[in-house]
């Protein structure tokens, strides 16, 4: 809860040549600055403008060339000299002109200030619809709503296109599954593709997968075991090669002359053994065999020579061994290779027998028992050629069955697709709507809650609007949002009779002004106006009297809902108007010049002025009835107006106190005007308690008296020197009696509006601590 | 409508009223509430958030496994 300002100073700001020091009565509604033109008004608020707002004040939008600070200071006073106090509550800030720059010092929670100046009442009302929405912008903000409403929609946008695939790809995917349902003969009892490819899947497809193993595993061991028995034949042709080259060798060695081959290879054998004897050892001296003396070199080439003679003969001896080993080794691979075509054999055996596979189990073949030691070989043959003769049949079993097979897998791949497909786009449109719920939820609370606050705002200018311009057929019928144009607000109002218009292409001047009033007043309202200062620079020059009048009611009757108002004027009707008020403080302003700067004066009410002058020991008599006489002409003025009491015409509209005493008169007597007081208007807790106030008794007096008006207060004439001190004394006190019994103790004005049951009139402002009867007279 | 007395902004207001439509109509988790009303006060409920808050909301209850006696 911020506290209203209680005191401003200045110095060098703008108007402010010499410090001022301008003290401002928070206990009142609304303080009233009285000035003439050039007098200063504007630098006041601009100077709160400056330290609440951080502005440059009037200049802010005003084009003022290299910088506005210059234009702050006041007409030749440096800078630094700039200084702006104000006070609320504790609370002190201070602004200053730092590096060319407005500096303010103070803590951050400053009053909120809205000020409206008489160049800117237009703003609002004439604005583009852009232009409106930003100066409504922070009373319908809602853009991290809007921001998350338009993911949403983005959301929603990129679901659907997926959507839109996802139908695509099913209707290609059942067009596909159609072809292979049409492929195999459109198999009856089934509605369509589908539910074909279903029984298809449901069935399964382990037999088949069991049949396609058996039969490649057939294929795969018979074309083993085929193998096998070639590479058996095959060592069984180099065996007997070997046994054949083997028998060549020998026929040689029988054939060689005089020799007995094989006594002749043992002697080369020995000799070969001796000589290898000999040569390792280089020692040697006898003979190992005979014992007898011999010299090793001698016996070497005995042995040599003896080998020299034998030499064919030692090559068939190594040919014989060559063909024998050679016999021997394809002998060992002929055993191997037997095994093997046994061992694939048996494997053939194993995966064929039983297996149902037709072509095998019509051969009714006999497989040896495989424990034995012994296989016949030859029936493993016999088998084999039997099988290998089936092999076309049962490879063309096997191909088609991997059809089957694939036929199955591709209906399954085309089926399963399809669940897939269906199940996402089951989760999407799931999705979807959910989405398609949360968006029209967030869309329409939205566009709901921004049309309420704009109603608000509309009905709440308009009520205001009303009590300016009562039965006059214009009013700002809305502010809504503009459907085809993001962050725009448009207007529209009533002209007499005609909805839907633009008010700036209908409306006066004065109309104008007004509504731009109302509504930046009903703004203002939005934004916890307890804590809100209005100031109001001035603003209202084209309106007339009767206006003028109506709008002074309606500050006075809003002005308790802010915390504060201060309004500037050159209107001298304005501050006349409000000279009787409690409830407003006036400021006057006297004639600004360089060397004084501002100069204002804290003027009290004219009737406490008057209670003053009664007051004193020797009395001002001409004073007490000059000031009873403007005091008198007042009110019986309003008066009159209020009860239409007639009154001598005249071209200036100029009235004698006589002239209005005789328009009021029967009034008071013939119509028994009667004024009662709330005695506990300034006690919100306690109950009205309303006292009758006599009224009659001062004006009867006054009606004494009334040419003491003239005689003492404005002439300078022996009539007037008659009249004793007690008499003008007496006058004065009946007229503040007048005064205070007839008049809003409150507000200082009459009771004027009908009550709402229409049995009395109340003044307008929120105590309405007075009423009056008649409501009217005849 | 003057200015909500706890202060927020007509931002806020709007997202917390529009926080409750959304759970109390089953659109939107009650778990998620702070989160969605972070994003609808802050910068924006993304798309992804939309969209899993969305799923969550609206996928079958999973069944609870029995638990052994």
């Amino acid at each position: 809860m911020s506290n209203p300002i209680s005191q401003i100073e200045l110095s060098n700001f703008r108007g402010a040549t010499n410090s001022v020091t301008i003290d401002l009565d928070s206990s009142k509604d609304m303080t009233l600055v009285f000035g003439e033109n050039g007098s200063g008004k504007s630098t006041i608020l601009d100077a709160i403008d400056v330290v609440c707002n951080g502005t440059t004040g009037s200049l802010q939008d005003i084009s003022v060339g290299r910088s506005a600070i210059q234009y702050l200071c006041s007409l030749g006073a440096a800078a630094n000299s700039l200084n702006i106090t104000v006070h609320s509550g504790t609370d002190t800030w201070i602004a200053a002109v730092q590096r060319s720059t407005v500096t303010v010092t103070g803590n951050a929670n400053k009053p909120r200030v809205n000020i409206l100046r008489r160049n800117k009442i237009l703003d609002l009302v004439t604005a583009q619809p852009r232009e409106r929405y930003r100066a409504l912008e922070s009373f319908i903000d809602t853009s991290g709503v809007e921001s998350s409403e338009e993911n949403l929609r983005l959301k929603l946008r990129e679901i659907n296109t997926e959507l839109e695939k996802l139908a695509d790809r099913l209707i290609s995917q059942k067009d596909q599954l159609h072809e292979v349902w049409e492929g195999e003969g459109t198999p009856g009892g089934f509605s369509d593709a589908f539910e074909w490819a279903k029984s298809k899947v449901s069935s399964g497809s382990a037999e088949l997968s069991a049949k396609l193993n058996n039969f490649n595993s057939v294929a795969n061991c018979l074309d083993d075991a085929t193998e096998s028995k070639r590479l058996h034949i095959e060592v069984l042709a180099e065996l007997d090669q070997a046994n054949m080259h083997l028998h060549e060798v020998k026929t040689e060695v029988e054939e060689s002359p005089g020799i007995d081959p094989l006594t002749s290879i043992k002697l080369i054998d020995s000799l070969s053994k001796a000589k290898d004897y000999i040569d390792s050892d280089s020692e040697l001296t006898k003979c190992p065999t005979c014992l007898r003396d011999i010299p090793r070199d001698e016996l070497l080439a005995i042995v040599n020579t003896q080998l020299s003679e034998q030499s064919h003969l030692k090559s068939l001896s190594d040919k014989m061994a060559q063909a024998n080993a050679s016999v021997e080794r394809v002998k060992a691979r002929v055993d191997d290779r037997i095994a093997t075509f046994i061992e694939k054999s048996q494997l053939l055996a194993q995966v064929s027998e039983g297996k149902g596979i037709e072509h095998i189990d019509n051969l009714t073949l006999s497989w040896p028992e495989w424990s034995q030691p012994e296989i016949d070989v030859s029936l493993l043959q016999e088998n084999l050629q039997k099988i290998e003769s089936t092999k076309d049949d049962i490879i063309e079993v096997r191909d088609n069955v991997q059809k089957d097979v694939n036929q199955h897998n591709t209906i399954k791949q085309l089926y399963d697709g399809i669940t897939r497909t269906e199940n996402e786009a089951k989760d999407l449109e799931r999705i979807r709507d959910r989405l398609q719920k949360c968006h029209e939820i967030v869309h329409n609370m939205r566009i709901s809650f921004v049309d309420n606050i704009l109603s608000s705002i509309a009905a709440e200018a308009n009520r205001l609007y009303q009590q300016i311009h009562p039965g006059e057929q214009i009013n700002i019928s809305a502010l809504k949002m503009d459907p085809a144009q993001r962050g725009s607000v448009l207007q529209t109002g009533e002209f007499h009779g005609h909805e839907e218009i633009l008010p700036q292409a209908v409306y006066s001047e004065s109309h104008m002004d007004t509504l731009g009033f109302c509504v930046w007043l009903a703004l203002a309202k939005q934004k916890t106006p307890s804590d809100t200062v209005l100031l109001i620079d001035d603003t209202f020059t084209s309106v007339d009297n009767q206006h003028l009048q109506r709008i002074i009611d309606l500050l006075s009757s809003e002005a308790p809902n802010f915390l504060q108002v201060i309004l500037t004027t050159h209107y001298r009707l304005w501050w006349d108007r409000c000279q009787h008020s409690l409830s407003i403080q006036r400021l006057q302003l006297g004639q600004w010049d360089v060397s004084n700067g501002i100069v204002l004066q804290n003027m009290s009410r004219v009737l406490d002025q008057l209670r003053e002058a009664v007051a004193e020991p020797i009395i001002d008599r001409q004073l007490i009835s000059s000031k009873s006489g403007i005091l008198l002409e007042n009110i019986l003025w309003s008066l009159s107006l209020v009860y239409k009491r007639p009154v001598p015409a005249t071209e200036d509209n100029q009235h004698t106190l006589g002239e209005l005493y005789n328009a009021c008169s029967r009034l008071f007597n013939r119509h028994s005007l009667t004024v009662q007081h709330d005695e506990n208007w300034n006690d919100e807790s306690s109950p009205e308690s309303w006292q009758d106030s006599d009224v009659l008794s001062p004006f009867t007096t006054i009606g004494q008296f009334q040419l003491i008006r003239n005689q003492v207060g404005c002439h300078f004439n022996e009539p007037g020197a008659h009249i004793p001190d007690r008499e003008v004394k007496e006058f004065g006190m009946a007229t503040i009696a007048l005064v205070e019994g007839i008049c809003c103790p409150c507000c200082g004005f009459l009771a004027s509006k009908p009550t709402t049951d229409g049995t009395a009139l109340r003044c307008k402002c929120p105590k309405q601590a007075v009423r009056m009867t008649p409501v009217r007279i005849s | 409508m003057p200015d909500d007395p706890n202060g927020d902004s007509p931002n806020t207001q709007l997202a917390k009223t529009i926080v409750e439509k959304l759970i109390d109509e089953g659109l939107i988790p009650e778990n998620k509430k702070s989160e969605l009303e972070a994003g609808l006060t802050g910068s924006g409920v993304s798309q992804d958030d939309w969209n899993l808050w969305a799923d969550l909301s609206s996928s079958p209850p999973q069944e609870e496994e029995p638990s052994d006696v």
